[in-house]
């Protein structure tokens, strides 16, 4: 049903709910600001601790590292999630699509300690340098499950006379693809690769097993960092963080819901 | 009364052949040794229950399934091999699969776009279209923004933009309300005839085929039970079934008791009245059990049958009476129109006979 109002009680039980979620982070956010450098105490605004950030070479350095491999394991995970997705979405009988879609969604609930784990392993095994490349490549492996979840579903939800209409009127399979599915999944396609990118971007677990000297992510440095003691520098790097990721869901989540204008 | 012609006019060429056509999904028959042949120029309609196959003749038509036997010709040349893009065929489909992405000139245009066609030869041909579906105005909103005839519209001036030998309907009016699927039939025809493409539309209402088609096709469980003019097949058909589903029809049983010609005189098991009825294929000898079928509109006031009025209502031209006869069998009789009177109330006695012309034998 819908149309029913919000009561008093639901209304003070969500707001505990949002407290408790985003509390810690305006917190956080907050002492970022903080002129201070005790961190439990206010001292008045201040903006030095973005400058100090930008001083702070170590931190500066895990930031780039962080967007690179983000950026490249999402556009790895984009491509190969793009086309699992295609594969595991055709219509009529695919072979073995249900254990395929099984294997293919599995990482998204495996712990990640076994994902590092076993990623770790197997570069060690083919005697792969431990860097930014590794890094990358166990980055794109873990998300491009989730692109593929993603994509998949907006491919079943386009209708399947399309295509047909489009081969019908003189398309040839790859251009009825190309003019129009793709255009249709784009959205979706757009919003994995947000996602994948966030999901780089905040993982800690996974790169901890992977990376190796000179390929320190910035949640990494983060962890290394506060295990010394919090610092209002750590507050600004993580709100920054915070930001960037939170744009990349918003604008995930506006893209996933475009549609053909009405109107 | 027409005879019974099972093709319009020998004269034309055939344009499509059917031969021998079986479908299967998994144990499912799709379609079971369909053989159809449909000429140029032909407006052709397919009828039958839901399930029956119509929607599968008309995809393995246009190139989307494979038959598993017999063959389809196009002028012919057997068009097994050709994908769905290398067919001179264009379909429309029962959704319309309009790309909801491009507006209805991108719709239409995407066809003439695939062939190579020069810009300024897409606009003419655009313009030709938008008018001959009286759409202009409207080429630039998307299908969002379109109501359901609009839509149906756009979707068929996009299967006309390439002027195809062959046109295919799945249904095309059955997402419209009563009123405008009336209107749009008229039209229909109107464009068919103007541009004397070949249709072959699929509908599941039989009255549509009635007021489209040059002959019609009526299937049931993947096969072809009759194939003839609508209005042959309406008063002359050979099944009781292809009767049953081209509308309201009395079934009585009786005997033979004399032939002449391509008639027989049969005597009604109830109430021993003789009726004559058409009998073309001659599928009641003389002593032999039959069944006779009227339509509602050709039994008229008469003695023959005596039966008491279950319900009757005014339909304003005229009035449909439904009455049980003694032995138990309901008839349906359209009669002329009541007058102010009113038609007669439940229980009154009425007396049927049948119209001249009006019987015929089936099976
Ligand atoms: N792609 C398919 N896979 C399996 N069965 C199908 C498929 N298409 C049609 N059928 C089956 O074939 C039969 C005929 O279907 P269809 O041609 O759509 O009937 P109609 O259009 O007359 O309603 C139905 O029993 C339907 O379930
Ligand atoms: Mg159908």
């Amino acid at each position: 049903m819908r149309g029913a109002r919000f009561g008093g009680l639901d209304l003070a039980i969500l707001a505990v709910g949002l407290a408790f979620l985003y509390g810690p982070m305006l917190l956080l956010v907050l002492y970022s600001f903080n002129a201070s450098r005790l961190v439990t105490v206010w001292g008045g605004f201040s903006t030095r601790w973005y400058a100090a950030l930008l001083a702070n070479e170590p931190l500066r350095e895990a930031s780039l590292v962080s967007l690179r491999v983000a950026l490249v394991s999402a556009a790895l995970a984009t491509l190969v999630g793009t086309l699992a997705a295609i594969l595991l979405a055709r219509p009529g009988r695919v072979a073995g699509r249900r254990t395929f879609t099984a294997l293919l969604l599995a990482p998204m609930v495996l712990p990640e300690v076994i994902v590092g784990l076993s990623l770790l392993l197997l570069f060690v095994a083919l005697g792969f340098e431990r860097g930014i490349w590794t890094v990358t490549l166990a980055h794109a492996t873990v998300t491009t499950a989730f692109v593929a979840v993603v994509v998949q579903a907006r491919l079943l939800g386009i209708e399947r006379d399309l295509e047909a209409a489009a081969r019908d009127l003189g398309a040839s399979p790859a251009t009825a693809f190309l003019t129009v599915t793709l255009p249709l999944a784009a959205p979706a396609i757009g919003a994995g690769f947000l996602l994948a990118f966030t999901l780089s971007l905040d993982d800690l677990v996974v790169a901890s097993f992977t990376a190796g000297p000179g390929s320190t992510t910035l949640p990494m440095r983060i962890y290394s960092s506060v295990r010394l003691g919090v610092t209002p520098e750590i507050n600004a790097a993580s709100s920054l963080l915070m930001g960037l990721v939170g744009a990349a869901v918003l604008v995930a989540s506006l893209a996933s819901r475009r549609r053909a204008p009405t109107t | 009364m027409p005879a019974r012609a099972d093709f319009a006019s020998d004269a034309r060429v055939p344009l499509v052949a059917i031969e021998g056509v079986t479908k299967r999904f998994g144990s499912a028959l799709a379609l079971d040794d369909v053989s159809l042949e449909i000429g140029a120029g032909e407006f052709f309609c397919l009828v039958g229950p839901s399930g029956c196959g119509k929607s599968t003749l008309l995809r393995t038509l246009a190139g989307f399934e494979q038959p598993d036997e017999g063959r389809t010709l196009l002028d012919g040349r057997d068009i097994a091999g050709d994908p769905p893009e290398r067919r001179p065929v264009n379909i429309m489909f029962q959704s319309y699969a309009l790309f909801p992405h491009m507006s209805a000139a991108k719709n239409v245009a995407y066809g003439l776009a695939r062939a190579g066609l020069p810009r300024a030869e897409i606009a003419a041909r655009l313009r030709e279209l938008f008018a001959l579906v009286r759409l202009e105005g409207f080429e630039d909103r998307y299908p969002a923004q379109l109501s359901g005839g609009q839509r149906q519209r756009v979707a068929l001036a996009r299967a006309l933009a390439r002027r195809p030998r062959l046109l295919l309907l799945d249904e095309p009016l059955g997402a419209l309300d009563r009123r405008l699927r009336e209107a749009t039939q008229i039209e229909l025809k109107g464009i068919q005839s103007r541009l004397g493409t070949t249709f072959v539309m699929v509908t599941h209402d039989q009255g549509e085929a009635m007021a489209l088609a040059d002959r019609v096709a009526v299937l049931d469980r993947g096969r072809v039970l009759e194939v003839g003019p609508p209005s042959a097949l309406y008063r002359r058909c050979r099944t009781r079934a292809v009767a049953e589903f081209l509308g309201d029809v009395n079934v009585l049983s009786g005997v033979v008791v004399a032939r002449a010609g391509g008639r027989a005189q049969v005597r009604l098991g109830e109430s021993g009245a003789l009726v004559e009825a058409a009998d073309p294929d001659g599928a009641g000898e003389t002593g032999s059990n039959v069944e006779v079928a009227v339509r509602p509109e050709g039994l008229v006031p008469g003695d023959a049958l005596g039966a008491t009025v279950e319900v009757a209502t005014d339909l304003g031209p005229n009035a449909l009476v439904i009455a049980r006869t003694a032995g138990g069998a309901t008839l349906r009789a359209l009669l002329p129109a009541p007058g102010a009177a009113g038609p007669p109330p439940p229980g009154t006695p009425v007396g049927f006979a049948v119209a001249p012309g009006a019987a015929w034998i089936v099976r």
